[in-house]
């Protein structure tokens, strides 16, 4: 049988039927990947809601089909990422070094990082973290947040841009990522403590670290990973392990830097809010209650006795059931040791029976579903085309080359647009308003708070202020667990370092430290809202912690595990983590503002990796001594 | 213009990544012109049911292949040897394998042929000849299956190499976008009387009869070194079943008595040696060849498609970073596309490819003795 296999030339022709034969495993493999990601943390909140709290999910069909758009999305995004931006990315990575000179590279990465600042919101989420903030309360702060916003962005857009330069100027000459971490948490931590011993500049602590947290999104993450190691396959020197890592790191800590030094600059040049050289409007700006808009509660309606009840009680004199008897007016006076009240009208209120929704609908009606789509849309849009276009040119016109497969980069980016599209979509729709139902009402297992979206007094279901509170950061640490392994970004870096490593190091080990870290880290979140601590007490020791893990942690360990730490924060954990303590903050007395949450769920990550890595260092080195044996 | 040359092999180093670096610096003191270096991870059996969870992280090593002209490989393999420290338990292991033919189309960095003799090693040879490599190229779902089942069968842990598959899927137009492209290549060099027991054992637990499933195949080894860490998990067995295998040949001299159905050693917790009396009479024997192209990265994917629309059934494709001795600050990327086809086809796709693919490039074919796929 001597004769040739090769198989015919002609061009593959199929028809609709076979199309879909080849797709529809695809999808089925794809859509359960996702599903894989959020079930943990959808059935979480669900049952949160309805076992623990006893309560009924608000908007259960509106929150239903919002989960199914999220891992719809979700799916488009990350395929996108693989088939679209990442190539993208690891391309021009790959060509840079070849084709420029280093300081156009360095200007590229700046430019880059600027470019990433402006594409993802991360400025709206700061200021929906600080909409509490009153300006006679934390003068500087607020004036940050509205008369110097545009120079907040800046500031913010300024450090991820030098850190993106500085993270592939590190490439070039190998230098290890610790000596540029340590100094800078150093820097940090000194600059943090002379600002919270000064009344002014202390609540700017807060937004200066969460700045941090936020600023690494979904599309620039793999973005500058894809980048990074494509830098690194062409000039990577040294043990070419952890090449491309470490852009994310200094991305997520030069912000913090560029948002203290500015809040500096302000409080000594003394034009904030109500300082002497003050030049904004003084006059209270109206306040604009965003509070509300994330917690809006139906305003508590009494309930009220019909005609015939009130025939019936005339007529038996009966006071009926579920009533209050309310006193008003008159003159209180103690006489022969006996309370009298004289000329006091007696009101009988009908106490609302029980909780129950505000409405029967399924659908919140306030909630427009084309124009959120719409919102979304253009979000997803400006967040990757401005982008790619960018990345496009530069790959055109600078390094004069082309990509192996235009077509296929193309689709991908329309799948990117796309499932961002629709994950935030369904964020909006489905896991925003349960999250929020859950962040408003858990104060509910330490005080009597009115559920989100209905009717009546819940709570408190633990009366111990203590317990309650426990219960609380107990639930927070879910949250974070959950919420983590569901991050677009962790797992699109999860996926890199399994591919780097040649699937040595796997997936599964970097999320599950990383959503334990994010848990810890959330519930101490909680656990500062709860009990108003101060955050300095919470971020700074951790941060010692983490100056001396460092130091004693294998080079690998510290790039993944800080990386993994700059990424945690993205559009699903801040979303949810921002309802639970602005829900939990309002309960408690004395807490303005839902800062510091994120800047502790972004620390926790990086200490548990840090620690399984010298905990897996130890049990190989134990293992390599029987092996030698 | 294209060079031919004959007697050459491809000798392949595996070692702990830490190291390449210091032993590739030592090879090019020595003497060798180029290497071509990627990663790979070993294996580590996972037992506990949390290990799913929270896996170990596995020995992370690195490939390089040198190709070399016949009459230094001895040499060459010696010093790497020496070099690499492969005599210590678990420091990795290095083959050798010939090439039918080997051609350059354009320039490539390869041996210069008026190279005079290396200088002479002192001659404490350790190479084992009547070696067989092993590949089986799968999605990476049956990694964990087709490994265990190698190491039952006698193997040292294999050595997982990850390699871009592309076929059929990448002639459908949009629809390749379904390709998942990431294979995962296990690979085991074991001596040829284990030879046939593991490539069935491996080929039955990666299921690589059934469609869509991937492939195995296995080529001969000139000569070579095992001495690979086969760490089967973290619980603390008596002994592995290789070191009862090992222990065995030494008591008797020989391998010999693996050959007899009648080793006393059925059953319980040795019972993956079923392999040992179940010799599969599926595999294929008809000639085979691994038809390998080098080519620079960035074309590697148009080259890849060229190829398969000439009708190759598939292509992997392996990245390597090339080291030259001209130390330069930029590594140049390349890609080994390989191609398995019987023997008939593999001559008319050689032929085609120096023919009609417009990149320089550098084409070799290797024999390969058994092949299985759907």
């Amino acid at each position: 049988m001597n004769h040739s296999t090769l198989i015919s030339q002609r061009p593959v022709k199929i028809g609709l039927r076979t199309t879909l034969n080849i797709l529809f495993p695809y999808l089925v493999e794809k859509i359960l990947e996702q599903i894989k990601s959020i079930w943990f943390i959808v059935a979480y909140l669900c049952f949160f809601q309805i076992v623990v709290l006893g309560l009924p999910v608000i908007f259960a069909t509106m929150v239903t089909a919002g989960i199914a758009i999220v891992a719809i999305g979700l799916m488009f995004f990350m395929e996108g990422l693989r088939l679209g931006l990442m190539p993208l990315g690891e391309t021009i990575g790959t060509h840079l070094p070849r084709k420029t000179k280093l300081p156009i590279i360095l200007f590229f990465a700046f430019l880059l990082g600027i470019g990433a600042t402006l594409a993802e919101p991360a400025i709206a989420v700061l200021k929906a973290a600080g909409s509490g903030v009153k300006p006679n309360q934390a003068p500087l702060l607020y004036s940050l947040l509205n008369d110097f916003a545009l120079q907040l962005v800046a500031a913010i857009g300024i450090g991820v841009g030098a850190a993106v330069a500085l993270g592939v100027l590190r490439f070039f000459y190998n230098w290890s990522l610790k000596v540029l971490i340590i100094p800078l948490i150093l820097t940090l931590t000194g600059l943090t403590l002379w600002s919270f011993n000064n009344e002014i500049l202390s609540p700017i602590i807060g937004l200066a670290w969460d700045s941090g947290a936020v600023t690494t999104g979904p599309v620039t993450v793999p973005l500058v990973l894809a980048l990074g190691i494509g830098v690194c396959r062409i000039v990577g020197k040294g043990d070419m392990t952890t090449n491309g890592f470490g852009i994310v790191t200094l991305a997520s800590l030069f912000p913090i830097l560029a948002v203290l030094i500015l809040g500096n600059f302000h409080y000594l040049k003394g034009d904030y809010y109500g300082a002497d050289h003050y030049i904004g409007q003084l006059e209270p700006i109206e306040e604009v209650d965003n509070t509300s808009q994330l917690t809006s509660k139906p305003i508590l309606q009494s309930e009220v006795f019909s005609e015939a009840e009130f025939a019936h009680y005339l007529i038996t004199n009966e006071i009926p059931d579920e009533t209050e008897i309310q006193y008003k007016g008159g003159k209180v006076s103690l006489v022969d040791g006996q309370i009298i009240h004289d000329d006091t009208s007696i009101i009988i209120v009908k106490k609302i029976s029980q909780v129950r929704p505000y409405d029967d609908d399924d659908w919140d009606p306030q909630s427009n579903f084309i124009s959120s789509l719409q919102e979304t849309a253009t979000a997803a849009l400006k967040a990757i085309l401005p982008l790619c276009l960018f990345l496009f040119l530069t790959l055109k016109f600078i390094l004069q080359e082309r990509l192996a497969d235009v077509q296929m980069v193309i689709i991908g980016i329309i799948f990117a647009v796309l499932g961002m599209a629709m994950f935030g979509l369904g964020i909006n729709l489905g896991l925003t308003p349960l999250g929020t139902q859950l962040g408003s009402n858990i104060p509910s297992v330490f005080a009597s708070v009115s559920p989100w979206g209905m009717l009546g007094q819940h709570g408190p279901i633990i009366s111990d202020g203590i317990g309650g509170r426990l219960v609380a950061i107990l639930f927070g640490f879910f949250l974070g667990y959950g919420a983590t392994l569901a991050e677009p970004a962790l797992n699109a870096l999860g996926e890199t370092v399994e591919k780097i490593t040649v699937g040595a190091f796997r997936k599964s080990l970097l999320m599950q430290s990383v959503a334990l870290g994010v848990a810890i880290g959330i519930g101490a979140g909680v656990c500062k809202i709860a009990f108003n601590i101060p955050l300095v007490y919470l971020l700074l020791p951790p941060y010692m912690l983490l100056c001396i893990l460092t130091w004693i942690s294998s080079e690998e360990f510290v790039n993944f595990g800080w990386d993994s730490a700059g990424v945690t924060t993205g559009p699903i954990t801040v979303p949810l983590v921002l309802a639970m303590g602005l829900g939990i903050g309002a309960n408690v007395p004395g807490v303005s503002n839902g800062f510091g949450v994120l800047a502790l769920a972004s620390v926790g990550p990086i200490i548990t990796v840090l620690t399984v890595g010298l905990l897996v260092a130890r049990a190989q080195a134990k293992m390599d001594i029987e092996n030698e044996r | 213009m294209i060079i031919t040359r004959h007697n050459m092999s491809v000798v392949t180093l595996i070692i702990g990544r830490h190291r390449a670096k210091k032993v590739l610096q030592d090879l090019f003191a020595d003497g060798i012109h180029s290497a071509l270096l990627t990663s790979a991870r070993g294996t580590l059996m996972q037992d506990k049911w949390y290990q799913g969870i929270l896996s170990m992280i596995k020995p992370e090593l690195a490939v390089i292949h040198m190709i070399v002209p016949d009459p230094f490989v001895d040499s060459i393999m010696e010093r790497a040897a020496k070099h690499a420290q492969l005599h210590r338990s678990g420091a990795g292991s290095i083959f050798s394998k010939p090439c039918v033919d080997l051609h350059i189309k354009g320039t490539f960095p390869l041996w210069p042929i008026d190279q005079e003799e290396l200088p002479e090693e002192d001659a404490s040879n350790d190479l084992h000849e009547n070696l067989t490599a092993i590949y089986l190229i799968s999605q990476g779902e049956r990694t964990e299956a087709v490994c265990r089942a190698a190491m039952h069968a006698g193997s040292h842990g294999p050595v997982i190499l990850f390699s871009e598959g592309h076929g059929l899927r990448d002639r459908l137009g949009w629809l390749r976008i379904t390709n998942k492209p990431t294979k995962e290549v296990v690979s085991v060099l074991v001596e040829n009387v284990d030879a046939e027991l593991v490539f069935s054992a491996m080929a039955e637990a990666g299921k690589v009869q059934s469609v869509g499933r991937g492939l195995i195949y296995r080529m001969p080894v000139q000569k070579g070194l095992i001495n690979i860490v086969s760490v089967y998990s973290q619980t603390r067995h008596a002994a592995s079943i290789q070191q009862i295998i090992r222990a065995i040949d030494d008591i008797k001299g020989n391998k010999d008595w693996r050959h007899q159905d009648s080793i006393a050693i059925h059953g319980g917790a040795t019972a993956g040696l079923e392999f040992l009396t179940k010799l599969s009479p599926k595999s294929t024997h008809k000639p085979h060849r691994l038809i390998s192209i080098i080519v620079d990265r960035d074309h590697s994917q148009k080259v890849s498609l060229q190829i398969i629309n000439m009708g190759a059934p598939g292509a992997n494709i392996n990245y390597f970073q090339l080291y030259i001795q001209t130390d330069s600050t930029q590594h140049q990327e390349f890609a080994q596309i390989n191609i398995v086809v019987n023997e008939p086809s593999a001559i008319e796709l050689e032929k085609r490819i120096l023919e009609e693919v417009e990149q320089d490039l550098m084409i070799f074919t290797q024999p390969v003795t058994g092949f299985i796929a759907y």
